[in-house]
């Protein structure tokens, strides 16, 4: 059947066709005829891709091809691309007074299989009884994703039901909540991007532990011990700036700020509220807000200032009773620091075996900015100073 | 329960009206002295004498048109159409008259006429003696229209009928006359109608069965049982009116359903009770709804021919299958 393409004048206006319910634009890939070029009814066109496939559609009419609409552009459908005219000459512009063409179903052709197509190929139709489909509708299921059993490859309900339980069976699925799926992304994309070693090492905290001990009875505050290690990295990061780094795309970016971020477990998942220039900032403020930011990430009122712009991460898994892990970089960052139990060991202290209280640190760091060397000697600095807690209490570095 | 026959059902329904209601008589075509060609009426002329049972002149019209007007002045006839082919004779009769005398005449007249009508293919008594018409009237408002397939519902809906104030077309399937089974022997046993009988149920499919084909359901649902499809079989009783509610409630239930009756396809009883369906209980359905019906030709005389054309067990059994593809 050819196409009822609008006539006046003995010129043809040829739209592009919709060729699907739900098709409201398409790409013209390549048009087969030159502008002026005749073309005879029933010959191939222009060919066109819509998001379902690739058609090859043919001439409406016999006459000169006068193109309006390049080949490589997307253009919604009923739009007029071409006039078929029996004058050689580029007709006037009618286009703006001519009714729009009549849909062209029966002339389109699949380029692969040019010989059976219907009109089921091209417009899209799920056959399904109406209780699949309102089966369909209140359990949320995509109906095209259903196979069929019933009669005339219908979808019947069992289908759905079917259906329904293959996704329930396993386990519950549950959507990615925002926050996890942007875990899962950030996650995958620092193990996928960063080539991540970790240095392990065993510290004598029980200075540490005395000296919070002491700020306590000093001052009544029972400081986090997350304030001492949040202190003594940035006194480290102070001094070895190359670790306060971040990977961009145009290369290496030295961070003036120490903005330090530390995990915390929410009911929502994992969020890294950071606390701003550490490095000014003393233990018993560091303490402070810490504890602002950690509350406010537990009951979810961050702001997104106050989980952005970290330089430097610190995890700490003692509560878990985790003596020592591999913590993951948080992108763009340059390494973490994980931080395990604070419990009385074992351990050699002035030539003799000792209990001392002792906790792992474990620093991963990307190692296309880091060299193993430069980045055990941080680690080494971190922990002097956390054995030597004396240094953090200023926080006037250098003293 | 005694069992007796559908016929001598049909025959009790009428003796124990007429013995009760003196207004109530017999007319029609060799229905005295010969008791009726298919016998329905035997002896029933010795027993009331020839003022309550007539024997008419070879004229539908006449015969329709004579129960109209006695109808109207107060009689209570039973009028018979020895074949449900020639009620075309009568249609002006039953189609402008009688199924139109209370709305033309403002209410103040009621028809109260029977009439009794043999229907269906006996075998080989081809096209024009052989049809089943009861769709032919279901267009014409003013008319029930009943399709008893049973003995007892013979007996009850016909006692119904006869009760009535309305003009009933009584259909009589020829095939039926000789099937027994129990049927009260109350005087007062009455089948109301537009009330659906369940006659077996099914949680897989709904067949819904017009007259002879009510039995054929329920021989295809036996062998459907064994291929593990329970299907539920469901005898409409009443054309006109149409127990919606039952048949919808059992689609609901199965969201499958055939339509079966004898009479062709093609605007059949099967396409009111579809269109019916697929207005008030779409979102029930599970598939398409499927008739089984007389193919679309007049009926053959040649027994091979007319065995192809007609529905049987075989045709429901198949369409049944369709809704499982996989499963056949």
């Amino acid at each position: 059947m050819v196409p009822e393409a609008q006539k006046a004048d003995n010129v043809y206006t040829v739209v592009m066709p919709k060729l699907g319910l739900i098709m409201t634009e398409a790409l013209l890939v390549e048009w087969r005829k030159k502008e002026g070029e005749w073309v005879d009814k029933g010959e191939v066109l222009f060919a066109m891709e819509s998001d379902k496939s690739t058609l090859e559609i043919e001439a409406p009419a016999s006459g000169y091809v006068h193109i309006l609409v390049a080949a490589g552009e997307v253009v919604p459908v009923q739009t007029p691309i071409c006039l078929i005219s029996d004058q050689l000459q580029s007709p006037k512009p009618v286009v703006e007074q001519l009714p729009r063409v009549q849909e062209v179903h029966s002339d389109v052709k699949m380029l692969k299989q040019p010989d059976t197509i219907s009109v089921s190929d091209i417009v899209p139709r799920v056959a399904a009884s109406p209780k699949a489909r309102t089966l369909a509708r209140r359990l949320n299921l995509d109906l095209t994703k259903i196979s069929a059993s019933g009669p005339k490859g219908m979808i019947v309900s069992n289908d759905v039901a079917n259906a329904s339980k293959q996704k329930d069976a396993p386990s519950e699925t549950l959507p990615l909540s925002g926050l996890r799926a942007v875990i899962a992304e950030r996650l995958s994309a620092s193990w996928r991007e960063r080539p991540q070693v970790t240095l392990v090492t065993e510290i004598d905290a029980t200075d540490l532990v005395s000296a919070r001990s002491q700020i306590q009875l000093e001052t009544g505050k029972k400081l986090s011990y997350n304030a001492f290690f949040m202190a003594a990295v940035a006194r480290a990061l102070y001094e070895h700036p190359y670790v306060n780094a971040h990977l961009e795309k145009d290369g290496l970016c030295r961070m003036e700020a120490i903005h330090i971020g530390i995990a915390v477990d929410t009911p929502r998942g994992l969020m890294v509220p950071v606390v701003r220039d550490v490095d000014h900032k003393g233990l018993l403020e560091i303490d402070d807000e810490l504890k602002r930011l950690a509350a406010n990430a537990l009951e979810g009122r961050s702001t997104p200032d106050e989980l952005s712009g970290g330089t430097f991460t610190i995890t700490n898994l003692g509560q878990f009773g985790i003596d020592a892990f591999t913590p993951i970089i948080n992108p763009p960052e340059a390494a973490i620091l994980g931080v395990g139990r604070i419990s009385p060991r074992p351990f050699v202290f002035n030539g003799q075996l000792a209990v001392r209280e002792t906790v792992t640190l474990s620093l991963s760091f990307d190692h296309r900015l880091l060299d193993g060397a430069p980045a055990a000697r941080f680690l080494q600095r971190v922990s002097q100073l956390l054995e030597r807690p004396v240094l953090l209490y200023s926080h006037k570095f250098g003293v | 329960m005694r069992e007796i026959s559908y016929s001598e059902a049909i025959r009790e329904a009428m003796c124990e009206e007429m013995r009760r209601d003196a207004s109530v008589f017999l007319m029609g075509e060799d229905v005295g002295v010969f008791g009726g060609v298919w016998g329905v009426s035997h002896d029933m002329l010795q027993e009331f004498g020839e003022e309550r049972v007539l024997d008419t002149p070879i004229s539908e019209i006449a015969i329709v048109g004579a129960g109209l007007g006695a109808a109207l002045v107060g009689m209570r006839p039973i009028v018979e159409i020895m074949f449900g082919d020639f009620l075309m004779c009568a249609g002006d009769q039953i189609v402008n008259q009688v199924a139109k005398a209370r709305f033309m005449s403002g209410g103040k007249a009621s028809v109260p006429l029977t009439i009794r009508v043999t229907s269906g293919a006996p075998g080989s008594a081809a096209a024009q003696h052989s049809q089943s018409p009861e769709s032919w009237f279901m267009n014409i408002p003013g008319l029930k229209i009943v399709v008893p397939a049973t003995p007892a519902d013979a007996k009850g809906l016909l006692k119904t009928a006869l009760r009535g104030e309305d003009p009933v077309i009584f259909l009589e399937h020829k095939m039926l006359y000789g099937e027994v089974g129990p049927v009260p022997e109350d005087p007062d046993f009455m089948v109301p109608f537009g009330e659906a009988n369940i006659l077996r149920s099914g949680k897989d499919l709904t067949i819904i069965a017009v007259g002879i084909m009510v039995k054929k359901a329920l021989e295809a649902a036996a062998q459907l049982e064994k291929e593990s499809i329970d299907a539920e079989v469901v005898d409409v009783r009443t054309l006109v009116p149409l127990d919606k509610p039952t048949l919808i409630a059992s689609v609901a239930r199965t969201g499958r359903v055939i339509v079966a009756h004898e009479a062709h396809v093609r605007s059949g009883p099967g396409a009111e009770i579809a269109a019916m369906l697929a207005e008030e209980a779409i979102e029930y359905l599970d598939g398409p709804i499927v008739r089984v019906g007389a193919k679309n030709v007049p009926l053959p005389y040649s027994p091979v021919l007319e065995q192809f054309v007609l529905p049987g067990v075989a045709d429901i059994v198949r369409a049944a299958r369709s809704f499982w593809p996989a499963h056949t």
